[in-house]
């Protein structure tokens, strides 16, 4: 047997179909986080823990050997002559009258945590303080304008702004205070509208949206970067799409999800509403959805996605119009644990707090009014909540945005915060117990926007440390706003 | 607190994410090293568990898979290992069971299996790596930490003793025939 004869026979082993991992593999693989955190027990196991987290964050310089030791020694001496020190002036001070005073005269004031050079402006009682950010491209006529930003790898912001009519293109910022805007054209020479935006937890970024046909119409793609937005590719295959504009992008449980549909013709209200999924971005499959019509709204929850829209089977109509999936490809009918279903619409607007607590604004059936429904099971159940007093006009919720926070004395605090449209000009709200009481986001003590600079909220997004809403108006500045815990209550 | 919730989270997610995508691979080049589906399915969760406790250790996510593969390999190859002192006799034909293992079915179809008994595990890697991970041979001297020209040599040794295994058994009984005597 000749040597490539050879060769050719092992190529062949792999050659052809290749078998993939069976799926109990992959459940062990998910399961697996969760089984070995379990067993670090005890002090060491949970100093050990704590290291890891803090290490795996840490991108530490490629250092030599010999270095690190000898920084290792250098800082033992360091720690040494420190101690002696200390223990040396602990005796001079209690030998000598009137020596130095004890350490704890000169405890250093509680740190503040400071963003960029602006100062919340004012604080409230509910601990919360407000600033704005600059530089975000003005919004012309009546778009609303909800601004989605993810935090890439470089510890950037990377969003998109404004819709069809306005302002659409993509914004950049490296602090989340101060932004630059540039148009569609920046992630793709054909670009003719930039819809939705996510990431998944290893620096991939996908932004839908499509190019402009020469009638005007929008021809659905997919943009991917590896590399924080400096280049961007196209979805290998776009005739997935089938010409349709992908106006929604998601990611979750280890998957990108897409929706799409056309809105041009009174017959679309009537189709299904398509579906794609991938992986990695630049792949994806079609898939069904349970829903029509011309809008949607996809949410990740910890445990899969949340859907939301017109249903294309309408015999079940004592059931709230919302599914929810682990995969994004099995969609499971909610349920209403209260008797709120026969009156529940489609959503209009989602939030998922860290804890992954959903709270949606629900349109009634007949489209009159907004009220506003959660979910504490990944969107399996739903119940309505009821406003006390504090929120003058609850039935003109329009758009719902969180911010969780930690608080030392109380642990973790969800804000939730929701624009209202009763009577005059438009309210930002925001409620510290789940959404049973609220207080006015706009009064001057909180610092937040006022009167008529505020339309919409946008949406939330957060960084490890600051978190940050989005809002903005018609014929004014998009604004971001950082949100601070300001101090105990 | 938050913060300390916030990084777990991360981490968890992001290791599940970067091993979800290289779990087809790996499964596969268990497979192929192993020659058998249940043995690589315990090989890679074997891995799985090792590189998540060590996971505090790599520098730079980009550089997940070969590291992962790294593990993946040396857990083989002990596998391997314990596996030479063992006589292996298979039965599957003289007890009439199919069984649908789809790595033992490949390297049977290309007659590849009653030649791979002569490699050393050291000498079934350079070839697994070679021919059904398609890495160069750079690659694989990276991946194993060991010399351009070690791989070399085990990759020559390891393609002549097929050979030789191939001639030899040309005309007289396969491996596994030999084996049942």
């Amino acid at each position: 047997m000749n040597e490539s004869n050879l060769e050719k026979r092992l190529r062949d082993v792999a050659a052809g179909t290749q078998p993939s991992a069976p799926l109990s593999l992959h459940r062990f693989l998910r399961e697996l986080p969760e089984v070995q955190t379990a067993r670090r027990r005890g002090p060491l196991g949970r100093l050990r823990a704590a290291y890891d987290r803090v290490r795996w964050q840490i991108e530490l310089p490629q250092v030599p050997r010999r270095v690190q030791v000898g920084f290792g020694i250098a800082m033992a001496l360091v720690i040494a002559f420190a101690c002696a020190g200390a223990l040396l002036t602990a005796r001079l001070s209690q030998g000598i009258p009137g020596g130095p005073p004890s350490p704890s005269h000169y405890a250093s004031p509680t740190p503040i945590r400071i963003l960029g050079s602006a100062q919340p402006a004012a604080t409230a009682s509910i601990n919360l303080a407000m600033i704005a950010s600059k530089g975000v491209a003005r919004v012309d006529q009546d778009e609303a304008l909800p601004m989605a930003a993810v935090m890439t790898r470089a510890s950037k912001f990377l969003g998109i702004s404004g819709g069809a009519y306005g302002a659409n293109g993509l914004v950049r910022s490296d602090d989340g205070l101060n932004w630059t805007w540039s148009p569609p054209a920046d992630v793709n020479p054909q670009a003719g509208l930039l819809t939705s935006i996510a990431a998944d937890s290893v620096g991939t970024i996908v932004i839908s949206g499509g190019v402009t046909r020469p009638d005007g119409t929008i021809d659905g793609r997919v943009w991917v970067t590896a590399d924080s937005g400096a280049t961007w590719r196209e979805a290998t295959d776009e005739s997935v799409f089938q010409g349709m504009p992908v106006q929604i992008v998601v990611h979750g449980t280890y998957q990108f999800l897409a929706f799409g549909w056309n809105d041009t013709t009174l017959a679309d209200a009537y189709r299904p509403v398509s579906e794609w999924r991938s992986i990695d971005g630049m792949n994806w499959t079609a898939v069904q959805t349970p829903i029509k019509g011309t809008d949607v709204l996809a949410v990740s929850t910890a445990s899969g996605f949340v859907l939301s829209g017109v249903p294309v089977d309408t015999s079940a109509s004592d059931e709230p119009p919302i599914w929810h999936s682990t995969d994004g490809v099995a969609w499971t009918r909610a349920k209403a644990s209260d008797n709120s279903a026969p009156s529940m619409g489609p959503l209009v607007s989602a939030t998922v707090t860290l804890q992954s607590h959903v709270y949606a604004v629900s349109a009634s059936t007949d489209g009159a009014s907004h009220h506003l429904v959660s979910s504490f099971d990944g969107g399996t159940t739903w119940q309505s909540v009821t406003p006390n007093l504090t929120m003058a006009d609850p039935g003109t919720i329009t758009h719902i945005a969180s911010l969780s926070t930690n608080d030392v004395r109380y642990g973790q605090i969800e804000y939730l915060f929701a624009t209202t449209h009763g009577g005059g000009a438009p309210q930002l709200m925001v409620s510290a117990n789940a959404g049973l009481s609220w207080q006015s986001a706009t009064d001057p003590s909180v610092g937040g926007p006022a009167g008529t600079d505020l339309v919409e909220l946008g949406g939330s997004y957060r960084t490890g440390a600051t978190e940050f809403i989005s809002f903005g108006a018609p014929g004014s500045t998009l604004g971001i706003w950082t949100v601070y815990l300001t101090g105990m209550g | 607190m938050v913060a300390a919730f916030a990084l777990s989270d991360f981490r968890q997610v992001t290791f599940v994410d970067l091993a979800e995508r290289v779990l087809d691979d790996a499964y596969r080049l268990a497979g192929y090293l192993l020659g058998d589906a249940t043995e690589a399915e315990d090989a890679v969760q074997d891995a799985l568990t090792r590189s998540w406790q060590a996971l505090a250790t790599l520098r730079d996510q980009d550089k997940f898979e070969p590291w992962f593969d790294r593990i993946l390999v040396n857990i083989c190859r002990d596998r391997l290992r314990k596996r030479r002192g063992v006589r292996i006799v298979d039965l599957s034909d003289d007890l009439a069971i199919f069984i649908d293992d789809p790595f033992r079915a490949a390297l049977a179809k290309s007659e590849v299996d009653r030649l791979m008994h002569v490699l050393n595990p050291d000498q079934r890697i350079v070839v697994g790596l070679r021919f059904w991970k398609d890495l160069s041979l750079q690659q694989i001297a990276d991946l194993l930490g060991i010399p351009l020209g070690t791989v070399q040599s085990r990759l020559h040794y390891a393609l002549q003793a097929l050979r030789d295994e191939a001639e030899r058994t040309t005309t007289g009984p396969s491996f596994t025939e030999k084996v049942r005597r």
